[in-house]
């Protein structure tokens, strides 16, 4: 069966030729322009800790790590509740929940094998930071991440059992993530006590923390430590994820979203 | 034979917002009904009438507020994984067909859900697909190319690819040209002769309704209006056949007591089936130079018309 949506995911990817070049586009070379510009601008005039040529590949590495593990399924389950969709899923003999899963997992490995990967070793090996160690680390940290984007997109799309519409949360946790996460910029140019603050939260460890490991700059027990932290809040979103589940479809089996 | 869904007394209110307050709308009313092994149930009303609460109720996604609604015998709430293999829910309009992918893409899919090895689930593909008249090429064609009949065809073949033997059909013609609606209800009526599946239907289209069903049940606001065989619901109305001839002579007073009309030589009586050949009889003895005889059932949707406006 997984083997089975594995490849749909990738033909359903494969299906558009413009896949590879939007993704592309949209999440990496837009995205890097802009910082450029912005950032060439603030590294010449400035005193940051970082130089011009590694704020560019941290905010392209950042990017790369926040696209590979952003999970857009609010929408999709969105759907699913306010029509008849997700009547028709309950009786197909697979969990709902798992199905979603399995789905959104292999399109983000569709994604990470045929464009993500190749990007992130080239960007590793030209700036000269491989290192398989830190790679395995910095993959663990990305999986992190991605379940994070998971379960948050999961509880923001099961707002549905109660809201007409949830586009407008989804655009603002897109904004909020972007901020937040450190894909725009490293988080340790802000004042510590702001940088302590947010690895208390799950924004930092969608993009920050697994791009730092990527290049080896976060200490071992700062590693470890993030990966507590991140699995304390997948622990901790899961469990809301699961109740807003039950109320939800409690509330559907009553009398419908 | 053996009761394969059983409704017993089964309630359903919603409780609807209003500026005011809130207001309680019945949207079924103590309804009951059963189907059997094999039995196709039409299940007829008017918008906003409770057909798709019904359906949502029997198949167990929705529960009822009071009653029992029995699946086999056993509860479909729980959705044990055993009532799900044997369940499909088809929603005209409503399609699981990936847009992006082919229809055997799809099924393929779907197929791997229900653990059917991809051989036997091909060959079953392509039996079915035979069955509602879809080409090879249409099953590879992606689903955003093909036309609204040929989606509803492939889902279809999707919905029946695991053999169900309960299925839930609302409105499996809606939007189809009258040619495909008659293939999809060819392929049912088959599927179900063969595998004796029961089936509950629902459809705007009496047509679906007539010649599927085994047996209707008719309702209104979720109250049950009549539930039975389609000849036991065109009896319920009186008038239930027309006579229409042509007649030189004027036969006015030997018509007396009947329902009729009459247009110059022309005339229509409205008589109940029982009594088609003795008013014949009757006809031919007083009439001279009869042309144009013809005897008509009224169709079962002016039957139900008669229900509902006589409710």
């Amino acid at each position: 069966m997984i083997m089975s949506i594995f490849k749909i995911q990738y033909k359903i990817y494969s299906m558009y030729k413009i896949h590879f070049f939007s993704d592309f586009a949209g999440h990496i070379l837009f995205p890097v322009l802009i910082n450029v510009l912005f950032w060439k601008g603030m590294a010449d005039s400035n005193v940051l800790d970082y130089s011009f040529v590694d704020l560019m590949v941290y905010i392209i590495m950042a990017n790369l790590v926040m696209s590979l593990s952003q999970v857009a399924i609010e929408q999709k389950l969105s759907n699913d509740i306010r029509s008849y969709k997700l009547a028709q899923q309950l009786l197909i003999p697979v969990s709902y929940h798992k199905k979603v899963a399995i789905e959104t997992i292999s399109s983000g490995l569709v994604r990470f094998l045929f464009v993500y990967l190749p990007l992130v070793i080239l960007i590793l090996i030209l700036y000269g930071k491989m290192n398989l160690l830190f790679f395995i680390l910095g993959i663990i940290s990305i999986l992190f991440s991605f379940i994070l984007n998971f379960l948050i997109s999961a509880i923001l799309g099961e707002f549905s059992f109660w809201l007409t519409e949830v586009w407008g949360i989804a655009a603002i946790k897109n904004l909020v993530f972007v901020v937040f996460s450190g894909a725009m910029f490293p988080l340790d140019i802000l004042p510590v006590n702001i940088l302590i603050a947010f690895k208390f939260l799950p924004f930092s460890y969608m993009s920050y923390v697994p791009t730092k490991i990527l290049f080896g700059n976060y200490p071992f027990e700062g590693i470890f430590h993030s990966y507590i932290i991140a699995s304390a809040w997948c622990l901790i979103l899961f469990c809301i994820e699961r109740n807003i589940w039950k109320f939800g479809l409690r509330k559907y089996e009553s009398c419908g979203a | 034979m053996e009761e394969k869904i059983v409704f017993q007394s089964v309630s359903k209110s919603f409780k609807i917002k209003q500026k005011n307050g809130c207001s309680i709308l019945k949207a079924v009313d103590n309804l009951s009904f059963s189907i059997s092994s094999g039995e196709i149930l039409g299940l007829i009303g008017l918008n906003g009438s409770g057909k798709t609460t019904t359906i949502k109720m029997a198949c167990g996604v929705m529960k009822p507020d009071s009653g029992t609604i029995l699946i086999e015998n056993k509860n479909p709430f729980k959705r044990s994984m055993e009532y799900r293999k044997k369940v499909s829910l088809i929603m005209g309009q409503k399609s699981r067909l990936n847009p992006d992918l082919s229809i055997l893409d799809s099924i393929m899919m779907y197929s791997s859900f229900y653990s059917i090895p991809p051989k036997t689930a091909r060959n079953r593909t392509m039996e079915f697909s035979a069955m509602v008249d879809l080409s090879e090429n249409d099953l590879n064609k992606q689903v955003r190319k093909l036309s609204l009949g040929q989606r509803m065809k492939g889902e279809l073949t999707l919905a029946f690819i695991h053999n169900p033997e309960i299925v839930f059909l609302d409105e499996p013609t809606l939007g189809l040209d009258f040619l495909t609606q008659r293939k999809i209800r060819d392929f049912i009526k088959d599927y179900c002769r063969e595998t004796g599946a029961s089936m509950i239907l629902t459809s705007h289209y009496i047509n679906d309704i007539e010649t599927l069903s085994d047996r209707i049940l008719l309702i209104d606001k979720g109250r049950k209006l009549f539930y039975g065989t389609t000849d036991q619901l065109k009896n319920l109305v009186p008038d239930n056949s027309t006579i229409s001839f042509d007649c030189e002579t004027d036969i006015n007073s030997h018509l007396e007591g009947f329902n009729y009309s009459v247009n110059e030589n022309s005339y229509i009586l409205k008589i109940n089936s029982n009594n088609v050949e003795s008013t014949i009889q009757s006809i031919l003895k007083n009439c001279r130079n009869i042309g144009n005889l013809s005897v008509n059932k009224i169709g079962l949707e002016e039957v139900i018309e008669t229900v509902f406006k006589g409710e």
